[in-house]
């Protein structure tokens, strides 16, 4: 990194730089059936240089990647970005000061050593999980196809204004599709575990989880259209919380592209009969997907609480946008903390007081991130009423973020799922889903 | 660092189909162009992985420890060449691809300018092919010796599965393509492309002055390929190129945007916006302002060319990669050569269109592109496939094995996928629908090939009342259905035709650039 420092120092225009520097190791095995369909190793090296050039317009930030061990820098190269900085003329801010870094468990021993040994484990375990699947009576699953990816990633930061940080990382992908059938007709389930430690990953749960859900899904039917209670779990509630996710980031703000006000409810006036939105943007959560302890710029990252009780406390904003608008550098959205609520799932989703759809998979559930709004296909859910419980799919599940919060109740039961910690489930009091008449 | 808010987060960032991405057009400046200029071009052209004139070649191995940055066309052919021969000394088929991504964003809106690179990435994939499945390694070490020692760590501990199964290596000889234009934006310099992203925010801004916000994104990226196994030597250099104009406002209570997209293939000459449709971009933008939530149940609608091509994308699309077929996870493997909608309906995948953002000249096996016709007068006759599926399952190939970059395995994917035309003006489809929406510009797609539920969700809908548009609008739009249901009710196609750029995944990842397009069609569906 020094014989990159010296390049970059000796550039006229330079007013600033950072250097990143990223060393991964990934194994990937693919299987079709019970066989492999491929096997492949990754090995990547970049570096990637941002400089800063400040000028009577402002001050404008170019970056460019070099690819492979010991790449060469050439003046030229950073002559090329500084001229590509100098074009833009953005307000002028400081880069990150140094500052001690968190300790920020996201490296998982296991997934540091031999590949191979722990893809053949995981293999393993999800054969033996779908053996029992297998002969089960009834609706037989089967094994479609699997991927699983492990990476190991080992990188520093060095910046101009004298960060200097390195840090290690794993990560695991676990991607499966099992299949059951009922007669002539087959259906499918997909299931993911996306996460940094292999004790996380459970491939049983998963397995067993997801035959069930092929099953449930033969013998679903088009839900009947009702505004009405509907609870959701396994992961599908998490995009409802990008809109508040882009209303609090800095960059928006700074844009003029969220109406939401620090010190503001950011439900407006709608009156809030559920448990009341409390989110924050934890960089330092053990083993999220996005921890880390620095950001691209070095700056030193926490938890930050940006929405207590429905109530917009903080921005999510880097350095940049922080010196932009006058707040604290809080680093920009990472890991989603969900406070929980009170209630037990199970009671959540009680319907002795009128029926209710408890929904496991969408098609896509993808909110508008500036209105709020949504409109998605269920894949899978479950109509429960005091008679009884009966699969459904295919029916449309719609509405807006803003207003269905302000009638949701959070499970007191917690997860950790990717780049979210909080409630197993939500449960929201009128939304619309459309079937049949 | 700012870089990539307009690319990554924005909602008007999101295109076509699959399961919808932010489009990946990445940014940056091949310095290489910035420096040599054609000369350059024609060098990378020819497989040039320096960006410097071709002239030196010479057929002679490099000397040990050179990087494949400092070979020669010939150099670098040679030296995969033989690695590929030496490969195929233990397993019974070998290939290798270089891959390189570079590319330019610049972004303005009224806070900011944003000049970045994006999503770059460079490696070379070994292949091979044990005699029952594919074990590849990817690298980013380019050097002549280190090509050559992933090379032959991969041949070495292939685990060899001898069971009659042979690898076509395809069509043979040297080739090299290059994406034509008459805008070359890789020819032009920077500061000229920041300047007409300037002009056209600046035209614009012009337009509606209550606007809160006006944001203009433009992407370019320059993809450098190089395939070789035993049979052929084939080289293409594609130049995509995009851009966004979005316009936002707000009432005080609620905030809203619209954005137009352009792109392709190609240079500048793509992506040109009139001050007309500006215009109405800007009043259709405080218009959505007052729109409302559709009242679910089941219209008739007339959808934009996007959304149709959409809808080939999610139905027979996704669900004829013929990977799938080998997963048993699509449905239409039952239904090959029987009726699966009206027969208005035509649908075709084409990596060979002209100016199509997802066209290439030969996939990442060495397929030549060709198009596929895969729904024909209602009739489903053939599915796209990469080269493993069109092995197993013995059927002929088309050109459709893609992968995300150096780090992911080819998969079968889509390129350009759409409707072909029909006849008629889209006056004519909207004349006969009673109650029903027009609908238009998609927002995003997701596939089912295995359910054939189908969901495409459009960030405009206006009202369709007695064969007239009211003015009244609604959005976002959820469109669902079943997929045999929703082709069957196609009553009609017009004969306009666009096609636009989007970013596809597979699943939930392994996002290529794509296109979707076709006419505007009528059919019936779920909204909500």
């Amino acid at each position: 990194m020094k014989a990159y420092q010296d390049v970059l120092t000796s550039v006229p225009g330079v007013s600033a730089w950072v250097l990143r520097r990223s060393r991964s190791t990934q194994h990937q095995r693919y299987l079709l059936h019970d066989r492999p369909e491929c096997e492949r190793t990754v090995e990547e090296t970049t570096l990637t240089v941002t400089v800063f050039n400040q000028h009577e317009g402002g001050q404008g930030e170019a970056s460019f990647t070099l690819f492979g061990a010991d790449a060469p820098l050439a003046r030229s190269q950073v002559e090329d970005a500084v001229f590509m900085a100098s074009l833009q003329s953005n307000p002028a801010y400081a880069l990150p000061e140094p500052a001690p870094m968190p300790a920020v468990e996201i490296r998982d021993p296991e997934l540091s050593g031999d590949h191979r040994r722990v893809l053949d484990g995981i293999q393993e375990r999800c054969f033996a999980a779908m053996a029992q699947e297998a002969s089960a009576a009834g609706q037989p699953a089967r094994l479609s196809a699997v991927e699983i990816f492990l990476d190991r990633i080992e990188s520093e930061i060095l910046t101009s204004a004298g960060v200097g940080a390195s840090k290690e990382e794993t990560s695991l992908l676990f991607d499966i599709v099992v299949l059951a059938r009922d007669g002539d007709r087959e259906s499918e389930s997909h299931g993911e575990y996306n996460g940094r430690r292999l004790a996380q990953l459970n491939v049983e749960e998963t397995v067993a989880r997801h035959c069930r859900f092929a099953r449930d899904t033969l013998k679903a039917e088009l839900p009947a259209t009702r505004k009405g209670p509907v609870v959701l779990t396994a992961g599908t509630f998490v995009p409802l919380l990008t809109p508040f996710k882009f209303a609090t980031a800095g960059a928006s703000l700074y844009r003029k592209m969220s109406p939401l006000v620090v010190g503001q409810p950011v439900l407006g006036d709608r009156p809030v009969t559920g448990d009341g939105l409390t989110l924050a943007s934890d960089a330092t959560l053990p083993f999220g997907v996005e921890s880390t302890p620095f950001d691209q710029e070095g700056l030193a990252l926490k938890s930050t609480g940006v929405i207590d009780a429905g109530v917009f406390r903080a921005v999510a904003a880097s350095k940049q946008y922080a010196e932009y608008l006058g707040v604290a550098a809080t680093g920009s959205w990472h890991n989603a903390v969900l406070k929980p609520g009170s209630t037990s799932l199970d009671e959540l989703l009680d319907a002795s007081t009128g029926p209710l759809y408890h929904i496991v998979d969408f098609s896509w559930l993808n909110p508008d991130t500036i209105r709020g709004s949504f409109s998605t296909e269920i894949r899978l859910a479950y109509e429960i009423t005091p008679s009884g419980t009966r699969p459904i799919k295919g029916g449309s599940f719609a509405g807006n973020v803003y207003d269905a919060f302000a009638t949701a109740h959070f499970a007191r039961e917690m997860e950790l799922r990717g780049d979210y910690h909080g409630p197993v489930g939500i449960r929201f009091e009128a939304l619309q889903v459309t079937g049949s008449a | 660092m700012s870089a990539s808010f307009w690319t990554m987060t924005a909602r008007h960032a999101r295109r076509c189909a699959g399961r919808l991405i932010p489009t990946s057009v990445s940014p940056w400046t091949r310095r290489d162009f910035l420096r040599t200029g054609a000369l350059a071009t024609a060098a990378l052209a020819a497989g040039d992985w320096s960006g410097r004139s071709p002239g030196r070649a010479t057929a002679s191995p490099p000397k040990a420890g050179t990087p494949a940055a400092m070979l020669t066309p010939d150099e670098l052919k040679t030296l995969l060449q033989e690695l590929v021969r030496d490969m195929e000394k233990r397993v019974p088929y070998a290939s290798v691809l270089m891959l390189r991504r570079r590319g330019t964003n610049i972004s303005i809106d009224d806070q900011t300018q944003e000049i970045d690179e994006e999503s770059p990435s460079e490696g070379a994939v070994f292949t091979v092919f044990n005699g029952a499945w594919l074990e590849e390694a990817s690298t980013s070490d380019l050097s002549a010796d280190g090509l050559r020692a992933v090379a032959m760590s991969l041949a070495k501990s292939a685990r060899l599965k001898p069971n009659g199964i042979e690898i076509d290596p395809g069509e043979g000889g040297e080739r090299s393509f290059r994406t034509p234009s008459v805008i070359d934006p890789t020819a032009l310099p920077l500061k000229d492309r920041f300047s007409r992203v300037q002009d056209l925010h600046r035209r614009a801004r012009a337009i509606d002055s209550k606007l809160i916000n006006c944001a203009v994104s433009y992407g370019e990226t320059v993809a450098s390929e190089l395939f070789v196994n035993r049979a052929k030597a084939w080289s293409q250099e594609l130049v995509r190129v995009r851009a966004t104009v979005a316009f936002f406002a707000t009432d005080g209570q609620v905030t809203t945007d619209d954005w137009i997209s352009r792109g392709g293939t190609g240079g500048l000459e793509l992506l040109e916006f009139t001050d007309a449709e500006l215009a109405a971009l800007a009043a259709e933008t405080h218009v959505l302002l007052a729109a409302k939530p559709v009242e679910p149940t089941s219209y008739q609608v007339v959808v934009d060319g996007n959304i149709t091509g959409t809808v080939a994308h999610e139905s027979f699309g996704h669900g004829v990669e013929l990977d799938m077929f080998l997963k048993d996870r699509a449905l239409a493997e039952q239904f090959l050569g029987k009726r699966v909608g009206s027969d208005m309906v035509n649908i075709i995948d084409d990596p060979s269109l002209a100016g199509g953002y997802g066209s290439y000249f030969f996939d990442h096996e060495g397929q030549l592109a060709s198009p596929t016709h895969i729904v024909e007068n209602g009739v489903f006759t053939r599915g796209l496939s990469d080269l493993m599926s069109a092995t197993q399952l013995k059927v002929p190939r088309s050109a459709n094995g893609r992968r995300q970059d150096p780090g992911r395995k080819a998969y079968a994917r889509m390129s350009n996928t759409f409707f072909a035309a029909g006849s008629g003006t889209v006056e004519d489809l909207i004349a006969g629908v009673q109650n029903g929406f027009y609908l238009r510009n998609l927002s995003h797609g997701m596939e089912d090939p295995k359910g054939w539920g189908i969901l495409l969700v459009a960030h405009v809908g206006e009202e369709i009342k007695d064969g007239r548009r009211t003015g009244r609008l609604a959005s976002p739009i959820g469109i669902t259905g079943y997929v045999p249901d929703v082709l069957a009710s196609v009553n009609g196609v017009a004969g306009d035709f666009v096609t636009r750029p989007g970013t596809c995944g597979k699943g939930w990842k392994e996002s290529v650039p794509v296109s979707t397009g076709g006419p505007h069609i009528r059919f019936t569906a779920r909204l909500s």
